[in-house]
């Protein structure tokens, strides 16, 4: 009797085979649409370094109804990273603070920070 | 007999005469309290002798009939087919060269568990005399969940970057590697950081999760392996500030 091992090959489109790992790439993918949006702000930067015209050019562009589709798309994906990467967040943390610290109260920090750090760009934005 | 009756197909592989894998469909009757291992047994009793899987403690305990049922790593002592309607697809755990059946090759993952020295370092080196080494239940609970592995390879089977990198230590040889880093009377944080930081380590890691979420023992292995990612960065900026460990 010989040994004959059989390897199965990976599908290239092994995240479709499970509803778990469809999610996990949805996490993975907000980083695309975020980046593409980081690009696009930086953009507005140049833009407003340019003088007036440039500037009020990039403001019409947001306006423009595909920009604002991939505006709110952006949004909901940053959301949905930052609730999964809430979740995780407890899990992460060395085991010796794991057993100080509740994960729900690790959870609930980390939209506590968010919210401030929300609150200071927000009141930034409005003040200067 | 009972009158219930489940299809069960199962991917079946014989070395010496199939080329490559292919389902068998079994048409089983089944009790209430039926598990798939019982399945099993009535295949292998009744229906077709040649049938191969691994089993043993019948209670989640020995780690040995791991296998993928409907798409899911799952114990098959603790899998029950009341719970399945219509057909129940069976296959060995995935990620795992196929011996036969449903048995796999677990050698590479023995050799992972080896290298990571599953085992209290320096304890013994300890003269007699100095007494028994005391732990506090505080300090136990430190690790106990990450001792509570089975070996039972179904955290493999979920890992998608086993498969893309079959050289990946992997969730449950991380998982008991920082279960013995975190034993307060063990002393081989060294010895297994090649394993657990290396480039087969941790980093190969991207936090899919799916590991934890079919662990039978709740282990949560994911979480061990991201602890070690902020232990490695950790050990990483402070080897600039203390090149030498302090002057060892």
């Amino acid at each position: 009797m010989s040994r004959r091992p059989y390897v199965r090959p990976m599908k290239r489109t092994w995240y479709m085979d499970h509803p778990f790992y469809r999610t996990y790439m949805i996490r993975e993918a907000t980083c695309v649409f975020d980046a593409l949006y980081c690009i696009n702000l930086f953009f507005g930067i140049l833009q407003l370094s340019r003088g007036e015209d440039a500037w009020q050019g990039w403001l019409s562009f947001q306006a423009n109804p595909l920009m604002i589709l991939f505006t709110v798309v952006t949004l909901g994906m940053t959301l949905f990273h930052a609730v999964t990467y809430f979740d995780m967040t407890p899990r992460v943390l060395p085991q010796q603070i794991r057993k100080m610290v509740a994960d729900n109260v690790v959870n609930k920090l980390m939209y506590a920070g968010l919210a401030a750090v929300s609150a200071i760009v927000l009141a930034a934005a409005v003040w200067f | 007999m009972s009158d219930k009756m489940i299809n069960i197909e199962i991917l079946r592989y014989n070395p010496e005469s199939d080329e490559k894998p292919s389902y068998g469909k079994f048409e089983v009757p089944y009790l209430e309290e039926w598990s798939m291992l019982d399945a099993l047994e009535y295949i292998k009793d009744e229906l077709d002798s040649t049938l191969a899987y691994r089993w043993s403690c019948r209670m989640a305990v020995c780690g040995s009939c791991g296998m993928v049922i409907n798409g899911t790593p799952k114990l098959g002592c603790e899998t029950f087919l009341r719970d399945y309607k219509g057909t129940i697809k069976v296959e060995p755990l995935a990620n795992f060269p196929i011996e036969r059946d449903l048995v796999v090759d677990a050698e590479d993952f023995i050799n992972k568990l080896e290298s990571v020295k599953p085992y209290i370092i320096n304890a013994m080196e300890k003269p007699v005399e100095e007494g028994v080494t005391k732990q506090t239940p505080k300090e136990l609970s430190l690790y106990k969940q990450f001792s509570s592995c089975i070996n039972c390879m179904l955290c493999y089977s979920a890992c998608p970057q086993m498969g893309i990198n079959p050289l990946f230590t992997g969730p449950a040889v991380i998982a008991l590697g920082h279960r013995y880093n975190l034993d307060t009377r063990d002393d081989g944080y060294d010895e297994r950081t090649e394993v657990i930081q290396g480039k087969n380590g941790v980093w190969s890691c991207t936090f899919v999760g799916y590991c934890s979420e079919v662990c039978p023992k709740n282990v949560d292995p994911a979480a061990a392996i991201n602890q070690n990612k902020l232990q490695g960065a950790q050990d990483w900026a402070l080897s600039f500030l203390m090149p030498r460990k302090g002057g060892k």
